[in-house]
């Protein structure tokens, strides 16, 4: 694994369709696109603050709709924290993610030690076809943190980011570039109870 | 001789007529002309050309064909004779595979056969007939033998375990080289609007990976017994005509093509399409796709072209999802920078699939239509060949049914007719 370099990387994972673009976008530019495009792959870039300092958050998103084995590999190996998208629409994009965790941890080793947060996207949809508990579920077996999101109502999407900095342990990391770390105090207030984080 | 050549042949079948001169009704003669010698017992009825041997599918299986709209009036027509000739023909296929293409259209209240003829006729094709029937087609088909297929269907089924019964209508299969697609039966889906399916995102969505393992599993065994119909789920049939591209030992578009692919600059002119078929004046040292490889690549994009829009996939999103499928590196890894040059291609295929069709006008209308692909394959072992190749055997019904649920209006038209 790559060590303290300047750059933070993010790689967000999952199947086709479940809203990882609109994630990211979300995220990077506060838009969300109602347009209906697959990724092939694209990379964001972002500064944080990053032990008093500033460094640039990379955010991979990924394709979903085919995988090739040695890019994933690639991504996985230079990633720093990761984020498992499914769709709480869809029982299938939650079982497409345990190849995938099952890669990260290959590559990984322990996974303990690298932020990994499981998403279920589209809180907002009505035709609920994974309940919170069953995903709260999978991200205990997995050891990592748990969150439902909506892109489209903006809901829980730069908690989503800023609770994956607060993962690592390495670092000291924050969304705002002030510096000043204002993480770990206000978490329980932010995430208003839709998170849980082992 | 007078009147031998009074009907004319259809292209491309042999017209080699044997030489026989005893009138004896059991006597040999070639199924595959219609010109039989004027003494032939079976003159008479081959003259009208009802039964015809059309040559071979792309499977290498003989496909026969019965036209109902040739039949002659029931008086001029000696309808024993016409089952022993269609008997007669049979007998000459039937020990291999073959296929049964029946053209309804025409069939009227003068020239129909009579209920007890049928009934003769059900009696005298024993199991041997039945056995190695792959397919039939019933083309252009009226209410009232769709009715009788789903009255029938059981009984239809315990007889002919492996054979697909299909109901198209003729226009489906303009032109020539695309397969049949459209069989309109199955009940509509939870996403229908007015009879015309809506699925989202078909083949960017993704199957149950155990179900599509459990699939391809199924294939590759050679028994041909997945029916998608049962399955319900459209997505599985999508993903699996992914990964049968994307598990070819090869990719369709070739190695060979790969660096010409990838730096080709997609305008208008060149086409890609001219790239592929080797016509491309500016580079004569082209090597074009292979023969089998583009006719799979031509049936494939036409039979996406028909997908796109209505299911929110434009071409160009049809090209992210496929265009990895139908071309990466010898050395298996994909970089990006190969991904962009391939997916430009794709798109541009899609966006010019009407050039493939004029190419086939152009070609001749010669209907080498589909699978199995892949030139290469001499150094691939046995087995995986005939995996793959059993794959492709049904790749005909995978694509058939996804065309089924992701009809376009035009398509629905056609059905009604």
């Amino acid at each position: 694994m790559p060590e303290q370099s300047n750059d933070y990387r993010v790689v967000v994972f999952g199947a086709g369709g479940v809203g990882k673009s609109s994630l990211v976008l979300r995220f990077v530019k506060g838009t969300f696109r109602d347009t209906y495009i697959p990724t092939v792959e694209d990379t964001y870039r972002q500064v944080i603050s990053c032990d008093k300092s500033v460094c640039t958050l990379q955010i991979t998103d990924t394709t979903g709709s085919h995988q090739f084995p040695a890019m994933q590999r690639l991504s996985i190996s230079k990633g720093h924290a990761f984020i498992l998208v499914y769709s709480i629409t869809s029982k299938q994009s939650l079982e497409e993610l345990k190849p995938i965790y099952q890669q990260v941890l290959a590559i990984k080793g322990n996974v303990e030690a690298i932020p990994i947060m499981l998403v279920g996207n589209k809180s907002d949809e009505t035709q609920r076809e994974v309940e919170t508990k069953d995903g709260e579920a999978q991200a205990n077996q997995w050891k990592c943190a748990f969150m439902e999101t909506s892109a489209k109502t903006n809901h829980n999407v730069t908690e989503l980011f800023q609770e994956l900095l607060n993962l690592d342990k390495k670092r000291n990391m924050s969304l705002n570039i002030d510096g000043k770390r204002s993480g770990k105090q206000s978490r329980a207030e932010r995430l208003k109870g839709k998170c849980s984080v082992m | 001789m007078p009147c031998n050549n009074i009907c004319c042949g259809e292209e491309g079948s042999d017209v080699e007529s044997t030489d026989v001169t005893s009138t004896d009704i059991s006597q040999p003669f070639d199924a595959a002309s219609p010109h039989l010698p004027w003494d032939h017992p079976f003159y008479d009825i081959a003259r009208h050309q009802i039964i015809e041997v059309a040559g071979d599918d792309n499977y290498g299986r003989k496909v026969i064909v019965f036209n109902a709209c040739r039949m002659p009036p029931q008086h001029e027509l000696d309808h024993h004779k016409l089952l022993m000739y269609l008997k007669g023909t049979l007998d000459q296929y039937v020990e291999s595979d073959y296929t049964l293409i029946y053209f309804h259209h025409g069939l009227t209240s003068e020239n129909k056969p009579s209920l007890s003829w049928l009934r003769d006729a059900y009696r005298e094709f024993d199991r041997k007939y039945k056995k190695n029937i792959k397919a039939l087609y019933i083309v252009h088909p009226t209410m009232f033998i769709k009715t009788l297929l789903i009255l029938f269907k059981p009984i239809i089924r315990c007889f002919s375990y492996c054979t697909f019964t299909h109901l198209i209508s003729v226009s489906s299969l303009k032109p020539t080289t695309q397969p049949p697609m459209s069989p309109p039966r199955s009940p509509p889906l939870p996403n229908q609007v007015f009879g015309v399916s809506l699925i989202e995102g078909i083949f960017r969505r993704s199957a149950n990976v155990t179900l599509v393992k459990d699939v391809q599993l199924r294939y590759n065994s050679g028994k041909n017994t997945v029916d998608f119909r049962e399955m319900e789920d459209v997505h599985l049939a999508a993903v699996i005509l992914k990964t049968f591209l994307r598990e070819l030992p090869e990719p369709l578009l070739t190695y060979q093509l790969y660096n010409d692919i990838v730096n080709f600059t997609c305008t208008p002119t060149p086409s890609p399409v001219s790239l592929l078929n080797g016509s491309l004046v500016t580079c004569p040292r082209t090597i074009s796709l292979p023969e089998e490889n583009y006719a799979s690549l031509r049936y494939l994009i036409t039979f996406l072209a028909q997908v796109r829009e209505i299911n929110k996939m434009t071409n160009s999103n049809l090209a992210v999802v496929f265009g990895p499928n139908l071309l990466w590196g010898r050395d298996n890894a994909m970089s990006l920078s190969a991904i962009g040059p391939i997916n430009n291609f794709t798109r541009t295929l899609l966006d010019q699939q009407h050039l493939f069709v004029e190419d086939v006008t152009k070609s001749g209308g010669e209907s080498k239509g589909c699978f199995p692909p892949v030139s290469s394959t001499k150094d691939q072992n046995r087995d995986h060949l005939i995996a793959y190749c059993t794959f492709g055997l049904v790749y005909f019904d995978m694509t058939s049914h996804i065309a089924l649920h992701t009809c376009t209006v035009s398509n629905i038209s056609m059905l009604l007719i």
